[in-house]
C-alpha cells in the first residue's frame, strides 16, 4: 500500500484510543447561545440608554398598540434569528430561512400596510432615519461579538451564511432595545427603517464571519 | 437494515461508552471514504494528490474533537458530510493560496517575460531533449510518459514497469530538477 497512509493510520489509532473520553470538555450549545442571548439584550439596551436615553413618556406608552407592535415585532424578528444561529452552527441542519422568518415578515409588513398612524416613513424629526438606524447599529455590536462567540462553541460549515445570521440576530437585538428609545410610532417607519439596521448588521456579520467562525 | 448510516452511527454510540474497537472500525471505514472524496476534488481542481493524507486527516481530527456534538438522534452521514465539505474547501482555498505564492514571479521575471526566447519548448524540443538526457534513467521515464506523452502515472507505471507511487515521485523529482535547469539557462540566454 502507500506509504503515505502510514501516518493516518497511526493517528487513527490514536484518536480510538481517546474513545469515550473528552465529553465533559465540549462546550455546550444549549447552554452557551442562551447564555449569549441574554448578555446580547443587556448590552444592546445598555447602549440605547447610554446613547439615547429611553423616551420621557416610556411609562405611558408601554400599552399602547404602537409600542407593543414595534416590541412584537422585534421579539418575532430575533425569535427567527435565534432558531436561525441554532441551526446554523450544527452541521447536519440546514437553516431553513424563509419559514423562521415568516411569522415576523408578515406580522411587519401587515403593520406597514395597515398603517394609518400618518406618520411619516422619514419620521418625525430631521435625523429620525439616522438617529433610529444608527443607534440600532451601535447597539448591535456587542450583541454581534457575543454572538458570533458562542457560535464559535458550536461547529459553522458556511462561515458567510453564518456570519450574516448571527448579524441578523444581533441587529434585531439592537432594534428591540432601540424600542424604548424610538420617537417613531409609525407602523411603516419601523418596518422599513428597523429592518434597513437589521440588514446592515447582518451584512456586517457576513463580512466578519469568515474571519471570525473558522475552525 | 444495515446502512452505512445505522453501521457508523451504532459506532459513535459506541464510542461514547468508551468502545476502541468500534470506533477504530469506523474511522478506518470513514478515512477511505473521505480519501476517495478528496481524492477526487484535489484531481477535479488540479492540485496534486500529495496533499490528499493531510486533508484526509484534517477530516479525521475535526469529527474527532467535535464528536460529542453530534446530536445522536440525529442521522449522522448528513453531519459528516457537511464537516468533510468544509475541510476540503478550507483545504482548496489553502492549496489555491500556495499555488498562486509558488507561481508568483518577481517584478523583474515578470518584466523579462517574453526575452527567454532560447528555451521555448514549443520552439526547440532540442532544448527539451537536452535537459531531459541529463536525467537519471528512471526519471527520464517518467517525464516522458507523462509530461511529453500525457500518460497517466497508472499507465506510465505499467509502461515503465514500476509502481505508481514511485512514478509520481520520480516525475515530480524531475520537474523541479528541470525548473531549475531552465532557470540557470534562462537569464543566461537573454
Amino acid at each position: 500500500m502507500n506509504d503515505n497512509r502510514q501516518p493516518t493510520d497511526d493517528l487513527i489509532r490514536g484518536l480510538a484510543a481517546q474513545a469515550g473520553k473528552g465529553a465533559s470538555l465540549s462546550l455546550r450549545l444549549s447552554i452557551v447561545l442562551p447564555v449569549a442571548l441574554v448578555f446580547s439584550i443587556l448590552a444592546a439596551t445598555g447602549v440605547v440608554v447610554m446613547i439615547a436615553g429611553p423616551r420621557s413618556d416610556l411609562m405611558q406608552i408601554l400599552p399602547t398598540w404602537t409600542f407593543l407592535f414595534k416590541v412584537i415585532g422585534m421579539v418575532l424578528v430575533a425569535a427567527g434569528g435565534f432558531h436561525l444561529v441554532w441551526t446554523v452552527v450544527q452541521p447536519s441542519q440546514v437553516p431553513r430561512t424563509v419559514i423562521f422568518l415568516a411569522p415576523a415578515l408578515a406580522f411587519l409588513l401587515t403593520g406597514a400596510l395597515f398603517d394609518r398612524s400618518g406618520f411619516p416613513l422619514l419620521g418625525v424629526h430631521t435625523y429620525s432615519v439616522l438617529n433610529c438606524a444608527g443607534t440600532i447599529i451601535m447597539a448591535s455590536i456587542p450583541a454581534l461579538a457575543a454572538i458570533l462567540s458562542a457560535m464559535r462553541a458550536g461547529t459553522p460549515t458556511r462561515l458567510s451564511q453564518a456570519g450574516a445570521i448571527a448579524g441578523f440576530l444581533a441587529g434585531s437585538v439592537g432594534g428591540l432595545a432601540y424600542t424604548i428609545a424610538c420617537l417613531n410610532d409609525g407602523a411603516a417607519f419601523v418596518a422599513v427603517w428597523y429592518s434597513i439596521a437589521i440588514a446592515c448588521v447582518a451584512a456586517l456579520g457576513a463580512s466578519i464571519g469568515p474571519k471570525l467562525l473558522r475552525w | 437494515m444495515d446502512t452505512r448510516e445505522d453501521r457508523w452511527a451504532k459506532a459513535m454510540r459506541a464510542e461514547r461508552t468508551g468502545d476502541s474497537a468500534a470506533y477504530e472500525a469506523f474511522l478506518r471505514a470513514f478515512a477511505a471514504s473521505v480519501r476517495r472524496i478528496v481524492e477526487a476534488h484535489l484531481r477535479y481542481m488540479g492540485f496534486s494528490l500529495y496533499e490528499a493524507e493531510d486533508v484526509v486527516q484534517e477530516v479525521l481530527i475535526a469529527v474527532h474533537s467535535r464528536r460529542h456534538q453530534w446530536d445522536t438522534k440525529r442521522s449522522l452521514l448528513p453531519w459528516l458530510n457537511a464537516i468533510t465539505r468544509y475541510k476540503i474547501i478550507d483545504a482548496s482555498r489553502r492549496l489555491g493560496r500556495d499555488a498562486r505564492t509558488r507561481v508568483d514571479l518577481t517584478e523583474e521575471q515578470w518584466a523579462g517575460l517574453f526575452s527567454f526566447e532560447v528555451f521555448d519548448p514549443e520552439r526547440n524540443p532540442a532544448d527539451v531533449e537536452k535537459l531531459i538526457s541529463a536525467l537519471p534513467p528512471g526519471e527520464q521515464a517518467a517525464v516522458r510518459a507523462i509530461g511529453l506523452e500525457g500518460a497517466s502515472t497508472k499507465e506510465a507505471a505499467a509502461r515503465i514497469g514500476s509502481t505508481e507511487g514511485a512514478v509520481r515521485v520520480a516525475f515530480h523529482r524531475s520537474l523541479k530538477k528541470l525548473m531549475a535547469a531552465t532557470q540557470r539557462r534562462g537569464p543566461g540566454h537573454e
